[in-house]
């Protein structure tokens, strides 16, 4: 990219300008690009632009990935803000790491993206938790027909507690292989292990799962 | 479990998939997906065993989805671009190739490196290395020479002189061999 032809965009406007560009990604409406017929760039054409410095394909590319990583994120640590600031630092190290993307075929880009998500969202967990406002229960609907949406929500509210139980590692292949519906195969990459070892978690996640909502079985008849 | 061909399964191979994956065959292993679901409409044990997982689904399906708002999207996209110029470019953080020279210092910058040393960081130790260093040369000169014959050096000096050791011709044993140097006056 030759500096002096395409200057340094600037933050402020053309921030503005690059999300209206991620945006038609995103599937929300789009002003950017008229007509939208032009055909996307793949994410190693994204990739390699990004690595020359292109702020516009970074939006591109950070569009079209953030609402999964940023879903994968929230499912794992259980709140939105941290899931955003996670999905932000994730987006960055796109940003700086670009350059060491290697396009050739065997690894896809989501799968690395969210593979940094997890280790993120991992570290984040480890830190000592600041007690906000999801900790305090909500109250409950006085309303006498929000009694069968307030026993499912109290059902849900168990599973993911049973959920939020598990080991660390069960919870992450549960999440990746139930919730983001990867195959073990993904999963086993952005976690780092073999396929048996993906699948060894999800059993011994679904044996304690069981045994954890066994009460909810019995009350709900459903297990 | 991957290794194997999976033409045919049975109640056990049916056991160990929905233990794992549960009971809704769109999460099975496409390798193994075919032959179970067959199985499962010829094994009444098997379809049990499936419709059972499927309750454990079904509960684990209860956790509400997060909801991802565009404008939600729109807020982390804008902060990671706006976040972008305290983090390294990667135009900027790549590497111009060094040439070799780069990489070796020149003689002057290694007497510069010295006498910032000597002088600067360390004087006391600067002093005491450039003494020794005299020392050792001054040594070094005025070692006898094992090349000369004996008779040369009687001649050119008032005395003989009898090297214990002088067999050695590379500089590290010159300086660390240590001489029984005698002097026999005539």
């Amino acid at each position: 990219m030759d500096e002096s032809v395409q200057p340094e965009p600037r933050i402020g406007a053309a921030s503005a300008a690059d999300i209206a560009v991620s945006r038609t990604v995103s599937g929300a409406p789009s002003a950017s690009i008229p007509g939208g017929s032009l055909p996307e760039p793949g994410d190693d054409a994204l990739l390699a632009r990004i690595a020359d410095g292109d702020r516009q394909a970074f939006a591109l590319l950070a569009g079209r990935h953030a609402p999964k990583a940023m879903k994968l994120a929230q499912r794992i640590l259980g709140n939105a803000a941290d899931a955003d600031e996670v999905v932000q630092e994730a987006l960055l190290r796109v940003w700086t790491g670009a350059k060491n993307w290697i396009p050739d075929g065997r690894a896809r880009f989501s799968t690395w993206l969210h593979r940094v998500v997890v280790n993120l969202c991992v570290d984040r967990r480890r830190r000592p938790a600041f007690a906000g406002l999801e900790g305090i229960p909500e109250p409950p609907d006085p309303t006498p027909s929000a009694v069968n949406v307030m026993a499912r929500q109290q059902t849900a509210k168990l599973v993911s507690q049973a959920l939020a139980e598990l080991p660390e590692r069960q919870r992450l292949a549960v999440t990746l292989c139930y919730y983001e519906e990867r195959s073990a195969a993904d999963a086993a990459q952005i976690l780092s292990l073999s396929v048996s070892a993906v699948e060894s978690l999800l059993a011994r996640a679904r044996r304690a799962l069981r045994a954890r909502l066994s009460g909810v079985v019995q009350d709900t008849g459903e297990v | 479990m991957a290794d194997r061909e999976w033409s045919t399964v049975d109640v056990e191979d049916i056991a160990a998939l929905t233990a794992v994956y549960g009971g809704n065959p769109a999460r099975w292993p496409a390798d193994r997906r075919a032959a179970a679901v067959r199985a499962l409409a010829a094994d009444g044990e098997a379809h049990e065993m499936v419709v059972n997982e499927a309750r454990l689904d079904a509960l684990l399906s209860l956790v509400a989805e997060p909801e991802i708002s565009t404008a939600r999207v729109d807020s982390v996209v804008a902060g990671a671009l706006a976040r972008l110029d305290a983090v390294t470019a990667p135009a900027t953080a790549k590497a111009a190739p060094r040439r070799l020279d780069t990489f070796l210092p020149s003689p002057f910058d290694v007497v510069r490196a010295a006498l910032s040393w000597l002088t600067v960081r360390a004087p006391q130790a600067g002093w005491l290395a450039g003494a020794t260093a005299a020392g050792i040369m001054v040594g070094v000169m005025t070692m006898p020479s094992t090349s000369l014959p004996l008779s040369e050096t009687v001649a050119q000096t008032a005395g003989t002189v009898e090297t214990a050791q002088a067999d050695v011709t590379d500089m590290p044993s010159l300086l660390f061999t240590s001489y029984t140097v005698e002097t026999h006056a005539r």
